[in-house]
């Protein structure tokens, strides 16, 4: 029963292109993972078995099944959907950083993203796709049906970075749009205005939308350490600053975290999930802290 | 002589070095990586800060590190400043001169090792000290000059002996050696600085010059000493010998005093003393002696034993020498007189006044002028010109009628007075002003029938000693501008050469001897010149120098050690009994003793002058091998140390972080 979880590196899944398989592969680990299921089944009608899992609660293993055959098997059942929720990808041009890593900021967000969509529609819950840059550029309303997820896979694995980040602005527009209650999972590194970012949480917020922010960074973005002169070029505008790398990183060391205290505490206030996620930690990890926080918050 | 030398100048070679920060330096400025970043969001304010920063910081860091290289380049050259008068301790071409001080207080034992065993010690240290090509000099004492030697070599066997500190001649010889150059160069003395020896360079220490001097002292801090300072037999009972004992700085509990005469045991005393106490102990000896040679051992164990043996000579006296002038005929009942008296007391001879020397004149203790009536040039030297040392003079004016108006010019210079010959038909007696007077204390009183004179000068200057029964002078006493001790006297006391009916002439009277002898040593005594003590190491006036005879010199041991001829100076080299033995007279014994200034163990630093106060320095022992390892370690060592500690710690703070602390977003 104790069998160890191996985590699925981004290095390790980086070669395979297809987001499809990749998504499959991190959903799979990640539900095998868990002690509880975040995700109860619990309709009147019957949909599958599926083999028992190490970590699933042994009330929902089929008895009657285990003393004819012999093996765990897991009854599933077809659960009506009750969740709306909307995955809110940032696609500007500083998501594409990487500092050298397997995965750049856009490829592991957009991993992620794929992986929840996965997850809800799996559960039953209606999936919708937000990705932003300064400009809309994408919209797919929430269903949740398996051709639905199919679609999102598809457009995610089409869906190039680029454009300049206005965050904020992104979230107020899709607040507007959104009338039914539901839930938002924001995937972007926030390098806008905090006022700005703010201001769109809270207008979703208002809109009745529980609301989870995964706050996506590169482990350079995450640990800054550049020492000698650098010349810094923005991925975004194109612009240059000649900096010394002492200065550049008690500047950005305390920028970045004077930030983050401003976006998390403004968080906190309103009730929006936080969650840093950094490109070099297994995705299986990551998934894990945002589903256990969100079973926390709500 | 301002300005900055380096002990290790080689090392100056290590400047080069500074070409590696400045090629760093160079080479950092174009090193500047382009980095694709997400956001320039918060490196805004960090570029303003940078250009201005960058720059700053690259150039300190560039000055730290080559004041760095400097700072350590200076700490193995060892700069420092050459107005340092002692600078020659550090500098290569330098000229050490060494003098150990080798008088006989050197040899004071301060905890089991002699003090100028210490000297030598030190400067063995210095000799480790000095940069191995500095020229190093050591006084010879010998030679009276400074030799070159590769090292202050200790000399085998003792090194001190009696006698005062050669500092004349070891200036003379410094003078010499240094031949007017301007190098660096220092004079190192290593001395006990005992009183004595502080005295005179209170005076001498000038010439040096502009050349600094070390002055190193090893005197004991608390030096203590016991010893025996004189020994005599005691007047009218030669069973008894007084010993005078001092003890300085510890006491003295018990401690025997033994007399010998002649290597025989003759007398023994136990005796105590404080700290800083002098006493005078009476030893019985056996009353039938005849051996004038006497020993005083004092048994006990400190650190200058040399002063412990006392040696002394009884019932033996050095004969003086009379040189009586005046034609031989007329003059020898002068002689005789002085004859009469003993050979051990007088020695006369008589030269008439043509025959008188230069030799002879400075040989005699006593020059007696009996009726001179002209004067040769010695005697004119003697008399009227400057006189090469105090004489006793005894002048007895000729009063015959071929004399008359001559007797004034034989009058010593400066007394400015006539001598008139005065024939009187009345014998005149002559009178004593005063029977208790130290001159003739003990002298029988004069009778009317002793002694008579029909002829006598007047207008003798000085003061009266004797007067006549009519109060004329008889006798009378002056120091000239010479300093020579002149006996007046207003009548002849040679033989008259005309048939003069004289009442009574004087050299038939028993007045005659007892009176020459009186007169002779009162002229004497007041130029000091009676009691003489042979200090072993001191020179004195060869008593048979101009006296065409020698004699020879014998120590205890009856080992010949020398022949007293020509030399004008002659000296024992240690204290002890030594025996003198004249040509064709009978030999009698001397006692050198130590010279008592040694032994009194009074130590303090010179007076330096004023302007010599930068350039003398006087330090103790103990402190002499801190004093020269600073000057060899450079002036600014301490400071250069700490201008390195700081600067690495200004090159740490400055320094471009390669692993920036660990902090994450």
């Amino acid at each position: 029963m104790n069998k160890q979880i191996s985590f699925l590196n981004p290095e390790h899944l980086a070669p395979i292109r297809n987001l499809n398989l990749r998504t499959k592969a991190i959903v799979e680990g990640t539900i095998a993972g868990l002690h509880k299921s975040p995700y109860h089944g619990f309709s009147a009608q019957f949909l599958e078995y599926r083999p028992y899992l190490p970590g699933e609660s042994t009330r929902r293993i089929d008895w009657r099944k285990y003393a004819k055959t012999g093996r765990s098997v897991v009854r599933l059942f077809e659960d009506e959907t009750n969740l709306f929720a909307w995955i809110l990808l940032d696609k500007s041009g500083s998501m594409t950083f990487s500092s050298g890593g397997p995965m750049n900021k856009y490829e592991y967000a957009r991993t992620l993203a794929a992986s929840l969509a996965w997850i809800l529609i799996r559960q039953r819950d209606a999936v919708g796709l937000f990705a932003f840059d300064s400009a809309e550029s994408l919209m797919l309303p929430p269903h949740s049906t398996a051709i639905h997820l199919t679609t999102i896979l598809s457009r995610l694995s089409s869906l190039k970075a680029g454009g300049t980040t206005d965050c904020g602005r992104s979230l107020e527009r899709l607040a507007t749009t959104i009338g039914k209650r539901g839930l938002c999972i924001v995937i972007s590194d926030l390098f806008d205005d905090p006022q700005a970012i703010i201001r769109g949480l809270r207008h979703l917020r208002f809109k009745r939308q529980d609301v989870m922010v995964l706050w996506v960074l590169d482990p350079m973005e995450n640990q800054f350490a550049n020492a000698g002169s650098l010349d810094v070029h923005d991925l975004e505008t194109g612009g240059s600053v000649a900096v010394d790398g002492l200065t550049a990183w008690e500047f950005f060391t305390s920028g970045i975290l004077r930030h983050r205290k401003t976006i998390e505490d403004a968080c906190r206030s309103l009730r929006i999930g936080f969650e840093r996620v950094v490109t070099d930690e297994p995705f299986q990890k990551a998934l894990l802290r945002v589903l256990q926080k969100r079973r926390r918050l709500f | 002589m301002s300005g900055i030398a380096f002990v290790h100048p080689a090392f100056l070679w290590g400047l080069a070095a500074l070409a590696v920060p400045l090629l760093v330096h160079f080479l950092n400025r174009r090193q500047t990586r382009k980095l694709d970043f997400s956001t320039l969001r918060f490196f805004s304010a960090a570029a303003k800060r940078t250009s201005r920063m960058r720059r700053l910081r690259r150039l300190l860091l560039l000055l730290a590190r080559m004041a760095l290289i400097c700072v350590c380049v200076a700490i193995f050259a060892k700069p420092y400043i050459t107005r340092d008068p002692f600078s020659a301790l550090r500098n290569p071409d330098s000229e050490i001169f060494t003098f150990v001080d080798p008088t006989v207080s050197m040899d004071y034992r301060d905890r089991g090792t002699p003090l100028w065993r210490t000297a030598f010690d030190l400067l063995d240290t210095l000799n480790k000290l000095l940069p191995p090509a500095a020229r190093r000099f050591t006084y010879n004492e010998a030679r009276a000059e400074f030799v070159q030697e590769k090292a202050f070599a200790r000399p085998p066997g003792p090194f001190v002996r009696h006698g005062a500190a050669p500092l004349d001649k070891m200036f003379v010889a410094l003078s010499d050696a240094r031949g007017g150059r301007a190098g660096m160069s220092l004079l190192v003395m290593v001395s006990d600085f005992q009183d004595n020896i502080s005295r005179i360079l209170d005076t001498q220490l000038v010439r040096c010059g502009n050349m600094p001097a070390l002055c190193v002292s090893v005197a004991p801090h608390s030096p203590w000493n016991c010893g025996v300072r004189d020994a005599a037999v005691s007047a009218g009972a030669r069973s008894v010998v007084t010993v005078q004992v001092s003890c300085l700085g510890k006491s003295l509990d018990s401690a025997g005093v033994t007399v010998t005469a002649g290597g025989m045991r003759v007398g023994h005393a136990m005796v105590s003393a404080k700290a800083g106490e002098s006493c005078r102990v009476p030893v019985a000896i056996t009353s039938d002696v005849q051996d004038p040679r006497g020993t005083v051992l004092l048994d006990c164990d400190d650190p200058f034993p040399d002063d412990n043996t006392f040696y002394f000579v009884h019932g033996a006296q050095q004969a003086l020498r009379v040189l009586v002038v005046g034609e031989p005929d007329e003059s020898f009942p002068v002689s005789a007189a002085f004859s009469s008296l003993g050979a051990s007391q007088w020695s006369p001879v008589v030269r008439p006044v043509r025959a008188v020397t230069y030799n002879d004149i400075d040989s005699a203790a006593l020059v007696v002028l009996c009726g001179v009536r002209q004067l040769s040039p010695p005697l004119a030297a003697l008399v009227h010109g400057p006189s090469p040392g105090r004489k006793a003079i005894l002048f007895s004016p000729a009063t015959d009628s071929a004399s008359a108006g001559l007797a004034g010019a034989l009058l010593p210079s400066g007394s400015r007075s006539a001598l008139a010959i005065v024939s009187d038909p009345t014998s005149r007696a002559i009178v004593l002003p005063d029977t208790v007077s130290p001159l003739f204390k003990g002298f029988r009183r004069l009778k009317d029938a002793d002694a008579a004179v029909n002829r006598y000068c007047t207008g003798l200057p000085g003061g009266t000693l004797m007067l006549l029964d009519n109060g004329k002078p008889f006798a009378t006493h002056l120091i000239d501008t010479s300093g020579n001790s002149w006996v007046l006297l207003a009548a002849y006391i040679g033989r008259e050469r005309e048939n003069v009916a004289a009442a009574l002439p004087l050299f038939t009277t028993g007045l005659y001897v007892p009176l020459l002898d009186r007169l002779a040593r009162y002229a004497l005594s007041a130029i000091q010149k009676e009691p003489q003590v042979w200090v072993a190491g001191v020179p004195r006036q060869n008593p048979y120098f101009g006296a065409a005879r020698g004699a020879l010199v014998f120590d205890a041991g009856n080992r010949n050690i020398s022949r007293w001829s020509s030399q004008p100076q002659v000296a024992f080299d240690a204290p002890g009994l030594y025996r003198i033995q004249p040509d064709g007279e009978p030999y009698y014994w001397v006692a050198a003793r130590i010279d008592s200034s040694e032994t009194v163990f009074a130590y303090r630093a010179p007076h330096v002058p004023a302007a010599m106060a930068s350039r003398v320095k006087f330090l103790r022992a103990d402190r002499f091998g801190a004093f020269v390892a600073a000057r060899r370690s450079g002036t600014f060592s301490p400071w250069l140390w700490i201008a390195c500690a700081l600067l690495l710690i200004a090159e740490t703070l400055l320094w471009e972080k390669r692993q920036l602390p660990a902090q994450t977003a």
